[in-house]
């Protein structure tokens, strides 16, 4: 009797759980991809119109086609998280540029349209109307996964200004009797929005840049090509740096991140034993900006998370170049082996709510140049169950120029590839090792440049 | 045979130091030696959390980023060096529980049994689970695993932990909180609507200890939400948050988990919609419910799931 009972309670239990019945939900588009965009330096921050702005909401953001003509041809894809026994799509659309009705009409906006279901393929014709406000199509899921929606434009209503067709907004709503997950579902559009508000931040920061020395960055990087790295079995952070470093090394990387390399692996090696205490003194108002496709580890995402993009140098302290920032001698404030891999949870300036940071030179030549540093930064952090001490750390070699070209973190490894472009020095490409895969990176303006 | 007494003691070290097996010969240690003839246990016990205690996806990935070595005294008992090397992926082993000095340890000697059986009357009972279900965060007075005292002082302290956790078929399976089976036991949830909202009541109804107990990473999520809006989920935690005290060691902030007995309302206001409402009650095993990197193992639980009309819900009384 009582194992009757359990077992019905059993089958509620997972009834309630796994089979509920088919629901409409959304799924926020957390990537997208087009056949183009277009970019305007009017702010001196390229690619102003992605096609990630459809999924932020804002109807004034949008994506915009970046080729000649009013649109024709061109296709936007938009990913969302898998979605197992989904039975219908619908996609509400904001056609146009619904700025405002000036930007409506001078922008070309959809007319004919074909949508097609990821990865089924299955393709559906579709009209939009010539007018503001959300416009709704409605699908068949054939039986299968959905992960993503591509829309693309078969003719146009052309534009009274610009040859540009414009989408401000795309929203996708699919039936399924797989459990919702609305928690994911809100930190997709979280991070959504973020994005958004780096790439505000950034474009403030480009554009006052271009009045007195340009940045070392480009606008924005993307990864070209990756490679799967072989799990290592360290037990202490040097032999991962050690174990990434070795990953991350190849023939085509540039010789100056090859014997930057070179170089940190020996210092590894030797544990960074002749390494000596100094004080940093950085300008806070040459914070480098957020660009996209990279990641500026910060005590906090790395106590509670991890950069699984090209890293930037710690919390976006300017020590790309080294006359950036001043080195001050001082005495060790704290053991270095108590803080990399050891007990640094123990260190008092640990245990405080503003960062603590310690930093260690590596000195070259009768000059002492500056080769390499190590950054150590703590603080207390906010987690799920309460505050606790955090810790990120970073490694930075530099070349004769003082241009980084090597950057080692907890949980990934970087190579700069620097080029001069018209009297500056930018980044413009390298490599990186993260989470078992090694990376290529390059700056979007070259690949545009490539074109 | 012998009688031996004062198991608790004797047998564990309440997480703070390793096992240590004695005079045991090594090809004893090892669950392939009672295989032979304790098939069925054997069974039971090689997919059970004890025996997936060091193997587990969620354990490795947290002893990975901190090797704090007194992970190891619950999770590969005998330790990781030596002749326990070779049986430290066997996690809590027949051996952790049953053999010291080459002698076997256990509550009854069954008749026609082989082994010189050292009975232990209170083998099996709370003060046994104490081994590791009950002790401190190190060098501190604050419990990390208070199961056993939560229990103690629950109105189901009569009940020992094997009435509902060696159940009366499967005793080496020793279900827990990665079991759906114990979910519908331990826990009540209802939901109503009143003119604001819906409510929605948690009841420990079954667990003789907190819910959520065990690790402190463990907590329960509920959310309320309406599927066109998902970024506007409303959520309540349920679980421990501690903050330093200042001298490097833990104190509790919080303890929302529900004792024994006890039915938790939780509001969740909603405005009039014809779009349905959807609750989920969820166990989560980890800190992060959404592991960037794959944990290769179930991070969270569904414990409870449905969705219905605002008017479809029953009115609160």
């Amino acid at each position: 009797m009582l194992r009757t009972l359990l077992a019905s309670l059993l089958l509620v239990a997972v009834h309630t759980a796994a089979s509920a019945a088919p629901t409409e939900r959304r799924l926020h588009i957390g990537q997208a991809e087009a056949s183009s965009y277009d970019k305007n330096d009017w702010n001196h921050f390229e690619e102003n119109y992605l096609p990630l702005y459809v999924a932020d909401d804002d109807p004034k953001t949008a994506w915009t086609e970046g080729v000649p003509g009013d649109g024709p041809g061109e296709w936007i894809r938009m990913h969302v998280s898998p979605m197992k026994g989904a039975t219908k799509v619908r996609l509400k659309i904001r056609n146009g540029y619904q700025k405002s009705d000036k930007l409506f009409v001078a922008n070309a906006r959809a007319h004919k349209i074909e949508i097609k279901l990821l990865p089924s393929g299955k393709t559906v014709p579709a009209d939009l109307a010539d007018k503001q406000g959300w416009q709704e199509v409605t699908l068949d899921q054939p039986s299968g996964e959905l992960n993503g929606v591509e829309m693309k434009v078969v003719s146009s209503f052309p534009g009274k200004k610009y040859a540009d067709l414009c989408i401000s907004d795309v929203q996708l709503f699919v039936t399924a009797d797989s459990p919702d997950n609305p928690a994911y579902e809100k930190s997709v559009l979280e991070r959504v929005k973020k994005w958004k508000g780096e790439r505000v931040a950034a474009a403030a920061a480009f554009k006052a840049a271009a009045a007195g020395k340009p940045l070392p960055l480009a606008p924005g990087y993307s990864n070209k090509d990756e490679t799967k790295v072989p799990m290592n079995d360290c037990k202490d952070e040097f032999c991962e740096v050690a174990a990434e470093l070795a990953a991350l090394d190849a023939p085509s990387l540039s010789a100056p991140e090859r014997e930057a390399i070179a170089y940190l692996a020996g210092a590894v090696k030797g544990k960074l034993a002749d390494w000596q205490p100094v004080q940093l003194v950085t300008d806070a108002s040459k914070k480098l900006p957020q660009v996209d496709g990279t990641c500026a580890p910060s005590v906090e995402l790395c106590s509670l998370d991890f950069c699984s993009e090209p890293p930037l140098p710690i919390d976006h302290l300017p020590l790309l170049r080294r006359d950036d920032f001043r080195l001050l001698d001082r005495k060790e404030a704290e053991p270095r082996d108590t803080l990399i891999g050891g007990k640094f949870e123990r260190v008092k300036a640990c245990r405080n709510e503003s960062t603590s940071t310690f930093a260690w030179a590596a000195r070259i030549g009768a000059e002492k140049q500056l080769r390499a540093l190590l950054v150590f930064r703590c603080s207390m952090v906010e987690g799920r169950e309460g505050s606790f001490p955090g810790r990120t750390w970073q490694i930075l070699v530099y070349d004769e120029a003082g241009r980084v070209r090597v950057l080692a973190n907890r949980n990934s490894t970087a190579s700069y590839r620097w080029e001069a472009q018209g009297g500056n020095d930018k980044i413009v490409g390298g490599a990186y090792v993260v989470n078992q895969v090694r990376e290529i990176f390059v700056a979007n303006t070259e690949v545009a440049q490539a074109k | 045979m012998p009688l031996g007494t004062s198991l608790a003691l004797q047998l564990f070290t309440a997480g703070a130091a390793l096992l240590d097996p004695g005079r045991t010969p090594p090809e004893l240690l090892s669950a392939r030696a009672c295989a032979g003839c304790h098939v069925e246990a054997h069974a039971e016990w090689q997919t059970s959390r004890h025996g997936l205690a060091w193997t587990n996806r969620i354990f490795q990935r947290e002893y990975r980023e901190r090797e704090n070595p007194w992970c190891v005294t619950c999770h590969a008992p005998f330790g990781l060096t030596g002749a326990a090397a070779s049986v430290a992926s066997e996690g809590v082993s027949c051996a952790v529980c049953h053999v010291r000095d080459g002698q076997i340890h256990a509550r009854s000697h069954r008749e026609k049994s082989p082994h010189t059986t050292v009975v232990h009357d209170d083998f099996g009972d709370p003060s046994f689970c104490a081994g590791c279900h009950q002790f401190n965060f190190p060098e501190s007075q604050l419990a990390m695993q208070n199961t056993v005292a939560e229990h103690a002082a629950g109105e189901r302290a009569e009940i020992p932990c094997r009435t509902c956790h060696a159940g009366t078929t499967a005793h080496h399976a020793y279900p827990g909180g990665h079991e759906p089976a114990m979910w519908t036991r331990a826990l009540g949830v209802t939901v109503c609507r009143e003119p604001k909202g819906l409510v929605v009541r948690i009841e420990n109804k079954g667990a003789g200890h907190r819910i959520p107990t065990g690790d402190v990473h463990r907590h329960l999520v509920l959310r309320a939400w309406r599927p066109s809006t998902p970024e506007a989920v409303q959520e309540t935690v349920l679980g421990r948050r501690y903050a330093l005290d200042g001298e490097g060691a833990k104190k509790l902030l919080s303890d929302t988990s529900l004792v024994p007995g006890e039915t938790r309302a939780i509001h969740a206001p909603f405005s009039h919609d014809p779009e349905p409402i959807a609750v989920e009650l969820r166990y989560v095993f980890v800190t992060d419910e959404f592991p960037k990197r794959e944990l290769g193992e179930p991070a969270f639980l569904s414990v409870y799931s449905a969705r219905a009309d605002e008017k479809h819900w029953p009115r609160c009384r």
